[in-house]
């Protein structure tokens, strides 16, 4: 059948669907800029983990364990961050994957920073398969009810929102903790396929790349956030002959697509979003410094 | 006369003043509103009308003074609850949701009254189709009441400029409010559409039973449709009364024209 090369870089597609896709309703859907989407899918990953390791949880309920269990933060991380906007909400996400990051670096029962070993291998394609379907069809439920509508709107015009008496703090924490949930959700499917979780696998690369995800495929649309994992998880692989200089390609890739196709690649106006992208830009000039520190 | 009618004051205005740095934007101004009553507020630019319906509907908060709601305080309290009391407002510079559609916005103007949360969303509960269902219905109703009954696929920010004006009244009806407040419906509108507004209002009155305050520049519409006036001048209120009486009132007409006339 399939090779276990090609597989894996299905399920690593899958898996990158449902971060996109929870990451979308945030920054796509709610115009909410965070930059600590990876830092949700460890603790899903961690906690999912250590459920099957330690407390010899079955699997779906080790998955539902780490999802609730980085819902639960994305709310109490949303309470005191989502007062803030744009760039000051990206750097204050930002600094909370790092914090997330250092802790299991640390911590006894994560490893340290010899990683978690020996997870069992429980996820197969069709898990990731249901699990990508399942993602998609909550969120599309959320979007197409007064809950999304909400959350429209706050993108669109928080001040109206306001007014329309729309509790804006209430629905974007929401927002954050169901985007959270899904990434948790993501991580202990991740968990359970590598068998082996390091906290450096969840840094800050791995959050920009779902934002990238997001916004090469459209801000604001779910088909476009699919299609922006995919694309992303398959260009590095078929680079892989260019060896060392494939990074480069996969950049200049980026590059190309953000100037021919400002809006992504199913994004529909430059009116979307255009507001969330400005915002990107003006920070990711700040992560760059950040990097060459 | 006007005490006559205590029992049915909706709104009251109680020595509000709201200062910015400096600046008394809004200066102890009182003012009463009565129920079905259509009341017109004008001033010159920068007078504080609208610093004055942003104290209302709870965007700003008064420095000193207070705010009472069908006798309720009302000040202190977030936009979104005031809403939910029962007052919607429209904005002078057009606040859409641009890229969602005439029926969306609507939509969400109704969603003080509507209760479907995530759990009946996700669970695809029969209640919540219901309830999206009528929802959808009333939005249709009330955009044919507005004159937009054509409109409802297309993106808010496609309309005409009219048009999203009376959108925006639309969707501040969908709140259910007893108190209206209007900043400057008629801005932008030929005398044509002007026309229509007024009669739109009048409407919204005597068939919806609803109480409105408006600014207006327009003084045609104002001394056209209110039953009264109230002028503000530097913050301070400087003339209340019957459209008629304002029109002789001279402080008003040196408001309007300065001390030379």
């Amino acid at each position: 059948m399939i090779s276990t090369y090609y597989l894996q870089i299905i399920i690593l597609a899958g898996i990158n669907i449902i971060m996109a896709t929870s990451l979308n309703l945030i920054v796509g859907y709610t115009g909410q800029l965070s930059i600590g989407h990876a830092a949700f899918m460890s603790l899903g990953a961690y906690a999912s983990a250590i459920a099957t390791l330690h407390l010899g949880f079955p699997f779906i309920a080790a998955l539902l364990f780490g999802a609730v269990v980085a819902g639960l933060f994305g709310v109490l991380v949303g309470i005191p961050t989502l007062r803030l906007k744009g760039d000051y909400l990206a750097i204050a996400t930002l600094g909370f994957g790092e914090i997330v990051r250092i802790i299991f670096l640390n911590l006894q029962i994560t490893g340290g920073a010899v990683g978690l070993r020996g997870i069992p291998k429980q996820t197969t394609l069709l898990w990731v398969i249901a699990a990508a379907i399942f993602t998609l069809f909550v969120l599309r439920r959320i979007l197409n009810s007064r809950v999304g509508r909400a959350l429209i709107a706050i993108r669109e015009d928080e001040t109206a929102a306001e007014s329309m008496g729309i509790n804006t703090m209430y629905f974007k924490t929401l927002s954050f903790g169901v985007g959270a949930f899904f990434a948790g959700f993501g991580g202990g499917l991740f968990a359970h396929y590598f068998r082996y979780i390091h906290p450096n696998v969840f840094g800050f690369m791995r959050s920009i790349e779902h934002l990238c995800m997001v916004v090469l495929g459209g801000l604001g649309n779910m088909w476009g956030a699919m299609l922006g994992a995919v694309a992303l998880t398959a260009i590095p692989e078929l680079l892989r002959a260019g060896a060392e200089y494939r990074l480069l390609a996969y950049g200049a890739i980026l590059v190309l697509m953000m100037r021919a196709r400002p809006q992504g690649l199913l994004g529909e106006s430059e009116q979307t979003g255009g507001s969330i992208r400005r915002k990107i830009r003006i920070f990711s000039r700040g992560a760059d410094t950040l990097k060459k520190t | 006369m006007l005490s006559a009618k205590g029992n049915d004051r909706i709104l009251q205005v109680k020595e509000v003043t709201r200062r910015f740095g400096g600046l008394k934007a809004v200066d102890s101004v009182c003012l009463d509103i009565y129920k079905k009553e259509i009341v017109g507020l004008i001033g010159p630019n920068g007078a504080g009308k609208t610093t004055l319906f942003n104290l209302i509907t709870g965007h700003y908060q008064p420095t000193t003074g207070s705010l009472y709601f069908k006798n309720e305080k009302i000040d202190g309290l977030r936009p979104f609850t005031i809403t939910e009391k029962g007052i919607a407002r429209t904005f002078q510079n057009i606040r859409l949701f641009g890229m969602m559609s005439v029926l969306e916005n609507v939509l969400l103007g109704m969603h003080v009254r509507l209760h479907g949360g995530l759990a009946s969303a996700v669970l695809c509960l029969p209640r919540e189709k219901q309830e999206e269902q009528n929802a959808r219905e009333k939005a249709r109703e009330l955009l044919s009441f507005v004159g937009l009954g054509n409109k409802e696929k297309e993106k808010a920010r496609n309309l005409a400029y009219g048009e999203q004006r009376l959108l925006e009244v639309a969707r501040a009806l969908a709140a259910e409010p007893e108190l209206l407040l209007l900043d400057e419906p008629a801005a932008g509108m030929n005398p044509q559409e002007t026309m229509e507004l007024m009669k739109l209002i009048s409407r919204i009155r005597d068939e919806m039973e609803k109480t409105i305050l408006l600014i207006e520049h327009d003084m045609k519409v104002v001394m056209g449709i209110s039953e009264r006036v109230a002028v503000l001048d530097y913050g301070k209120k400087i003339a209340d009364g019957r459209p008629g009486e304002i029109q002789q009132n001279e402080s008003v007409i040196r408001a309007y024209l300065g001390d030379s006339m």
